[in-house]
């Protein structure tokens, strides 16, 4: 006996599955494909942004050299033989996650006035009227607005000495180890810094007014990331310490120079370039450092630690002629755990608990 | 349980023709050259430099996993694609001799059902373009693997998605060869909608830039009816890379692309059982 055809049943199914297929289409539209972390942006050129920035911050010295509008932290920084320029861009630090993250840390501990506390009582608040703090060989430079601010209130502040165009130099009391005193100079309401020596102030200000030649140690072009800087020679032995692990032996020995930049828009990433004159030593380094990173990788995968083991995927040594790019990120997440002890502070005492941006 | 047998005699029939070993050997040929030519530099774990035939093609140092990622991602996109292209021409001509004069009426004959024979014939394309995928992405992991130490399922994963793809194509090639008994037609039949496929994974976009009328009414219907292939081309390029992917959206595409190939499978059924042979 020959079955039954039943064709429209098939016609009717075939109807039901393809509605059904209509709509699980049109359910997923809006579904994200990946549930995996944007990826980091490394700092690895100048920016857009970043580029205005620079041209904004370029003065025209009363005495210029030729041709030359430059950025005053800069010329502070670059004498011609600095060997370390490392400059902080605060108010974008301030503003970026990692930085609320760490204002809220400060904000929950207890104690007395804090170093804030006293730079409020100066007429400077450094969450607003700073821009930017750099450090240089033996010297400590900050910008931003500080026409409020009443320096002669400093305790210790020597007497006032005017110098060059519009600078004022003032010495601090000495230690009382008997050393040399410090100096405190200012450059108009925009520039402070503070030097070793009276000599090395002088020559600072020399630099940011055109009196005196600007070695060329950080350029302008350098000049991207939320944190950047060049270490030299003895600079960079000097930050990196005692050479008490084999790869800070290997990175002591291979390395002359290392340019850092820094990005803390999201996460915190990170590109440091490593120059030397042996390209074999820094061909081991940069494979010594590579498979240092695949194993903190392959240790994050293993403890579940997703977060970190997804940024570490970008993690990549980039090698090129005579040096090598190591490009790293920290999550924000890693940073909020390290720093969770602050919100759980905060949660008891009803304070500020931060959330991580999308 | 019939349908099994037709597949297995489909499968059969597609070992005997030079199309598919020509595929085994061309796939073959291909991983044979990957075996000679590619050469990886692996320290700790780090992919240290790449060479295809003495070229350095990377020199960046990365965890060997993820910079095997692209190559994967390229190997499931090939597979896919280049896959479903072999596929919808080498294919095309199952379902039309399948119903040829005095193939059919002998297979009416036997105790089999009408829709037992499509069935039959849908597992059989389907499990023949699975071993073919499954054969590529495997020794493609054998190779990389033996290299790199870098051990992986996920291509094969990729792979088998590659495959719910070519499903929705072949059901609807199978319907138009119920339709119209012609190879060429449902080669064509396959190329478009694979086309239609492509097209309707961008219909959000397509959408936006549309102005409202009659015509933008038609392509959203339309559109929602269609397999999003691409998207599922990109998920399955995605599972590739071992990156985090959404299930839910997965799990959405997979879905859509199942049902559809019921629907496309139910739709040559529905017109078979109507002839009269």
């Amino acid at each position: 006996m020959k079955p039954r055809r039943r064709p429209l049943l098939w016609l009717l199914a075939a109807l039901v599955l393809l509605t059904l297929a209509a709509l699980v289409k049109r359910g997923c539209e809006d579904a994200p494909e990946v549930a995996s972390r944007p990826p980091p942006e490394f700092p690895r050129a100048m920016r857009p942004a970043e580029s205005q920035r620079m041209t904004a911050r370029g003065v025209l010295p009363q005495r210029p050299q030729p041709g030359h509008h430059r950025d005053p932290v800069l010329s502070a920084l670059s004498a011609p033989d600095a060997g370390m320029a490392l400059v902080f861009e605060a108010n974008a630090l301030r503003h970026s996650p990692v930085g609320e993250l760490l204002l809220d840390c400060l904000a929950s501990m207890d104690g007395g006035s804090s170093p804030l506390d006293e730079l409020r009582q100066l007429g400077v608040d450094p969450l607003k009227d700073v821009d930017r703090v750099a450090v240089g060989d033996g010297t400590l430079v900050v910008t931003g607005d500080f026409s409020r601010a009443q320096w002669n209130t400093l305790s210790g502040m020597g007497s006032v000495e005017p110098y060059g165009d519009g600078s004022q130099i003032r010495t601090l009391v000495g230690p009382e180890d008997g050393g040399p005193p410090a100096t405190f100079a200012t450059w108009g309401d925009h520039l402070v810094l503070l030097a070793g020596t009276r000599d090395a102030a002088m020559a600072a200000l020399d630099r940011i007014e055109g009196r005196a030649p600007v070695g060329q140690l950080l350029s302008d072009t350098q000049a991207y990331g939320d944190v950047y800087g060049v270490l030299n020679g003895a600079a960079l032995s000097e930050v990196l310490g005692p050479a008490d692990s084999p790869v800070a032996t290997q990175l002591q020995a291979a390395a002359r120079s290392m340019e850092i930049h820094l990005d803390a828009t999201h996460d915190v990433d990170a590109v440091a370039s490593v120059s030397g004159d042996d390209s074999t030593q820094l061909a081991d380094l940069g494979r010594t450092l590579a498979g240092g990173l695949a194993a903190a990788r392959a240790k994050a995968l293993l403890s579940g630690d997703t977060p970190t083991a997804e940024l570490l995927e970008y993690a990549e040594v980039v090698p090129g002629r005579e040096k090598f790019n190591l490009e790293v990120a920290l999550p924000f997440e890693v940073l909020q755990s390290m720093l969770a002890f602050c919100s759980q502070r905060a949660g008891a005492d009803g304070g500020p608990s931060r959330r991580p941006n999308p | 349980m019939r349908t099994f047998h037709v597949a297995a005699d489909l499968l059969r029939e597609a070992m005997a023709r030079k199309w598919f070993l020509g595929l085994g050997i061309a796939i073959t040929a291909l991983l044979l050259g990957l075996v000679g030519g590619l050469r990886l530099e692996v320290v700790d774990g780090a992919l240290a430099a790449t060479r295809l035939f003495g070229s350095l093609v990377e020199a960046s140092v990365r965890p060997a996993d993820v910079a095997l990622r692209p190559v994967f991602v390229a190997a499931s996109y090939i597979l896919f694609y280049g896959g479903m292209a072999f596929g919808l021409l080498a294919c095309a001509d199952f379902a039309p001799a399948l119903l040829s004069p005095g193939r059919i009426e002998h297979l009416l004959s036997l105790p089999v059902r009408r829709w037992e024979l499509l069935a039959g014939t849908f597992l059989g394309v389907v499990t023949l373009g699975l071993l073919a995928s499954l054969y590529g992405a495997g020794g493609l992991l054998l190779i990389l693997g033996a290299k790199t130490g870098v051990w992986t399922w996920h291509p094969l994963l990729a792979a088998a998605l590659a495959v719910v793809g070519f499903g929705t194509v072949y059901s609807g090639m199978l319907l138009s060869a119920v339709l119209v008994r012609s190879a060429a037609v449902s080669a064509a039949s396959g190329a478009l909608l694979l086309l239609m496929g492509i097209l309707a994974s961008y219909r959000i976009p397509i959408l936006a830039s549309m102005h409202h009328g009659p015509g933008r009414w038609a392509f959203a219907l339309w559109s929602s009816l269609m397999p999003s292939l691409s998207t599922l081309a990109d998920a399955a390029g995605n599972v590739a890379a071992a990156r985090p992917v959404a299930m839910a959206h997965l799990g959405a595409v997979l879905a859509g692309c199942v049902l559809f190939s019921g629907a496309g499978l139910a739709l040559a059924i529905w017109q078979f059982e109507r002839k009269d042979f």
